[in-house]
């Protein structure tokens, strides 16, 4: 893992200008926005880092940046960005979040096929919470298709498959999308934590 | 005393800028003019939410009133309250007996309410309520009110109140109530006073006319004889209180009303909950991955150990950790190991909690360490004293690492164990000796509202572990205090009342310049000695010998001191020529919960001796308030004005104003009136506070952020 990272390195610090900054300034709500605007970036610039680019969405934290992935465990991929936030996923799926603040500190829940194929799973989230505690939230959660559609994704169509899971405790309730392509999942919205809300993640290479 | 209220209502005004949760849809409970949950000037039977803190500024009929309510078990809270009213004897004639020659009355007062009935569906919230119970008896009241909502938008209040609520209309009397004498000194529980003499009833209305706007109506039972009818300070026409509230983002409410027919008055009210952060987490970068160990066959010799006797191993593996460590502030100060196990002696400059700091190091190592090394002894240094050892073998740090609730099943797996010696491995020479200094703006209130704004610098130069020369310098830019008009001759030697003279004396002082040895001289033993100017009034030498064992709740500590006071300009001790043999015996239990108990047992500076008893509340982040009190041999008469020392404490760490990692914290403290009775030496870097942060308690209170 070592000499993939400072193989990264460069790539991470060329993200980072890309992205802009988030940090405090943005998480207080006190504007931060990014220095270029992301969706103006071309395919071929990012493509030139030669590493898979996943790109991150969080409107309550005021976050838009772009993530490329620094370990790799079986199924788990740790995904960072160049200011400091790492995302990690099970197949697709969000399972830890770092350096949000109210972050996402571990989770169980269903593989991207259990979601696919539609029908009941449960969760579990866990946040750090009031005095720093881990707080423990259990859902019982159901997964339906919506429907095909072509998610487009820098200058590419890809087609999706539109999974919608809902999650229900008592006096709770959220929801998570999915676009599959295939067994990838292409595109999603994935609930973080009662503060920072959702993240919309898009795979934009890889 | 309330030398630094106004810094704490700055800091309490930063920390609900900086953000806060949604609103709620039930109606929480608002503050009164005095501080606590209420109507208008009326209290009512509600408490706050559990650990809240609300700090209130308000005004009416030439009164303001700042007041800071704990709410320090889930059923009871705590305020204190300093009160000052102008034009206190300008309508009096020159000759009146009630003419003291004041211009500005100051007081300060101590309230304690009890939750007697939380509300349910059909019963009210029910509280008993003592009012300055502790001061000088002018502003004393006891009350007992019921306040009950009705759906999400009504809540009433009603109640029956003695002493200043039950001033107005009363309907009865319950005995006599003793005349408040005014040559005592006050500041002992006026026992024999309460819930005596006349009893008179108060009623409120609150409504919620959305999210943000509250209307409240009221019928005060307060006659407010004093300041309205002997001394004319402003003219109560009529018993109802009338105003609305604007409440933004849950933490800030500010109120208009209308009082006593007369008068328009305002309440600025703040709302923290220690237990919530305003950034809403723990910012800071994410932490290092757990490392991959490579497969036996793939790398045979990182699993058989012979790379312990590749020459030039250690400094190169000591240089790696370093390096994985620096970014967030983890000093390595000592690093040995053997093909199976490493020790790792770390320091750690910048995160505020040990189970963060132990958690980033672990999975330093996990990166650093070649396979074979499997269990890795993590050593926080406080002081060069190594603090407690934590265990953890790095198998469970791989398969815990993305499995959920991993914090608590880690938890289950490591040790934490007593530090033990040093194993003398490979020392980095590059560490000491070590600098740091700090420069930062400080506000000093010499007496209320009068005060001089400076710079402070403080600067440490560690010469090798445990040894560290500290000083600490004020330069005033500005201020407005040129006399003392508070300062009152002291029937005790001046060892704190004179801090005024002190403050007036020079514009650049040295408050601190001094010599520390911190040492472990045994399992469970910690020890300081500290030689030099240990604080702005007094000079000397001061020994510490703390006995805690890392797993105990319990914990017992002796100090002894002798020091002479300084001159005013700091330098020499001619002026008082006062020398003492100052020393505590000191036992301290941690209840749980965060509730921590302490009893000091000693000699105090005037030479009197007696006992300080503390009741502190700790977050796990690092927020704590307390209650202390201290009983010595002076007398009342000699304390002067209070009769004891007492007051409460608020520490709010830097971490949990900015959320970003950081060790530094304000303290303050707000006592009644700083006398010289039960004052204690201010020496820097007691043992206890320095060495539980990394102790059982502490460390699974914060266990949550091992993986942060």
């Amino acid at each position: 893992m070592a000499l993939i990272r400072s193989v990264l390195s460069p790539a991470l610090l060329a993200l980072a200008l890309l992205s802009g900054c988030g940090g405090l300034a943005a998480v207080a709500g006190l504007g931060g926005g990014t220095a270029v605007n992301l969706d103006r970036v071309s395919r071929e610039k990012l493509e030139a880092f030669g590493t898979p680019i996943m790109r991150a969405t969080i409107p309550l934290l005021g976050i838009d940046t772009l993530l490329s992935p620094r370990d790799r465990k079986g199924d788990v991929v740790t995904w960072e960005s160049a200011d400091g936030y790492t995302f990690t996923f099970r197949s697709g799926v969000l399972v830890e979040t770092r350096g949000l603040g109210p972050d996402l500190m571990s989770a169980s829940a269903p593989g991207p096929g259990q979601i696919a194929a539609g029908g009941a799973t449960r969760r579990s989230y866990f946040y750090t919470w009031e005095n720093d505690a881990s707080q423990r939230r259990d859902y019982a959660c159901t997964s339906a298709t919506e429907g095909q559609e072509a998610v487009a994704v820098y200058g590419r169509q890809h087609s999706t498959r539109h999974v919608v899971e809902t999650c229900l405790r008592e006096g709770g309730r959220l929801t998570n999308e999915f676009w599959f392509e295939g067994g990838t999942i292409r595109q999603s919205r994935q609930w973080i934590s009662p503060l920072a809300g959702s993240g919309r993640f898009v795979l934009v290479i890889g | 005393m309330n030398r630094r209220i106004s810094s704490l209502v700055a800091v309490s005004a930063a920390a609900v800028l900086a953000g806060s949760a949604p609103a709620l849809a039930e109606m929480r409970p608002s503050l009164s003019f005095y501080g606590v949950p209420g109507i208008i000037d009326m209290p009512s039977g509600e408490a706050m939410k559990d650990g809240s803190i609300g700090v209130t500024l308000a005004y009416f009929g030439s009164q303001l009133r700042t007041t800071l309510t704990f709410q320090i078990t889930p059923r009871i809270s705590g305020s204190y309250r300093f009160s000052s009213t102008r034009n206190w004897s300008d309508a009096l004639a020159p000759g009146d007996p009630l003419n003291d020659g004041y211009d500005t009355y100051n007081d300060r007062a101590f309230d304690l309410r009890l939750l007697l009935l939380e509300e349910t569906d059909y019963l009210p919230a029910v509280t008993l309520g003592l009012q300055d119970f502790v001061g000088t008896g002018k502003n004393s009241a006891e009350y007992i009110v019921a306040t009950k909502s009705f759906g999400d938008r009504l809540k009433v209040t009603a109640g029956l109140g003695w002493g200043r609520l039950g001033s107005y209309n009363d309907i009865g009397s319950f005995g006599d109530r003793p005349e408040v004498y005014d040559n005592d000194q006050g500041g002992k529980p006026s026992i024999d006073q309460w819930f005596r003499g006349p009893v008179a009833p108060f009623a409120g209305v609150e409504w919620q006319i959305n999210d943000n706007w509250k209307a409240k109506a009221e019928y005060s039972s307060d006659g407010y004889d004093e300041v309205a009818g002997d001394r004319k300070i402003f003219e109560r026409r009529s018993p109802f209180n009338f105003g609305v509230e604007y409440e933004y983002a849950e933490a800030v409410r500010v109120g208009l009303y209308s009082l006593y027919g007369t008068e328009i008055g305002f309440n600025v009210q703040l709302t923290m909950d220690p237990k919530r952060r305003p950034v809403g987490g723990i910012l800071g970068p994410a932490p290092g991955q757990v490392g991959t160990r490579p497969s036996r066959s793939a790398d045979p010799a990182a699993w058989s150990g012979g790379w312990t006797t590749q020459p030039g191993a250690a400094e190169s593996l000591r240089g790696k950790l370093s390096k994985e460590l620096a970014p967030d502030g983890l000093i390595v100060e000592d690093f040995s190991y053997t093909a199976t196990t490493v020790h790792l002696r770390v320091r750690n400059t910048q995160i505020d909690s040990g189970p963060q700091a132990i958690g980033r190091s672990a999975r330093a190592l996990s990166r650093v360490m070649p396979a074979s090394v499997e269990v890795f002894e993590i050593v926080p240094l406080v002081r060069g004293m190594g603090a407690s050892k934590v265990t953890i073998r790095r198998s469970d740090l791989e398969a815990l690492e993305h499995s959920p609730a991993n914090d608590t099943a880690l938890r289950g797996k490591v040790q934490i164990a007593e530090a033990g010696p040093a194993p003398g491995g490979l020392r980095d020479e590059t560490v000491y000796p070590r600098f740091t200094w700090g420069l930062f703006p400080v506000l000093r209130v010499s007496e209320p509202l009068h005060g001089d704004i400076g710079l402070r610098l403080n600067a440490s130069y560690e010469l090798r572990p445990g040894l560290v020369l500290s000083g600490s310098v004020f330069q005033k830019l500005a201020g407005n205090f040129d006399e003392c008009e508070g300062c009152k001759p002291s029937n005790l030697p001046p060892v704190r009342s004179d801090m005024a003279y002190y403050d007036l004396a020079t514009d650049t002082s040295l408050d601190r310049l001094q010599l520390a040895w911190y040492a472990k001289p045994a399992d469970q033993l910690y020890s300081r000695v500290t030689f030099g100017f240990l604080e702005r009034m007094h000079a000397g030498l001061s020994a510490e010998l703390l006995w805690k064992p890392v797993d105990s709740r319990f914990a017992l500590g002796a100090e002894v001191n002798y020091t002479r006071q300084r001159d005013r300009d700091g330098f020499g001790f001619g002026e008082y020529d006062y020398g003492v043999a100052t020393g505590h015996l000191s036992a301290y239990y941690d209840f749980g919960g965060g509730y921590l108990g302490q009893v000091d047992v000693g000699r105090y500076l005037a030479g009197d001796s007696g006992a300080t008893f503390s009741l502190d509340r700790e977050f796990a982040n690092g927020v704590k308030l307390g209650a202390y009190a201290t009983l010595t041999t002076a007398s009342a008469e000699e304390f002067g004005e209070g009769s004891f020392d007492k007051g409460i404490r608020v520490t709010i760490p830097m971490n949990w104003l900015l959320g970003q990692p950081d060790r530094g914290e304000f303290t303050t403290t707000m006592r009644s009136l700083q006398r010289d009775g039960g004052a204690r030496l201010e020496v820097d870097g007691r043992l206890y506070d320095s060495v539980r942060d990394y102790h059982m308690g502490v460390l699974d209170t914060q266990w949550g952020r091992v993986w942060r």
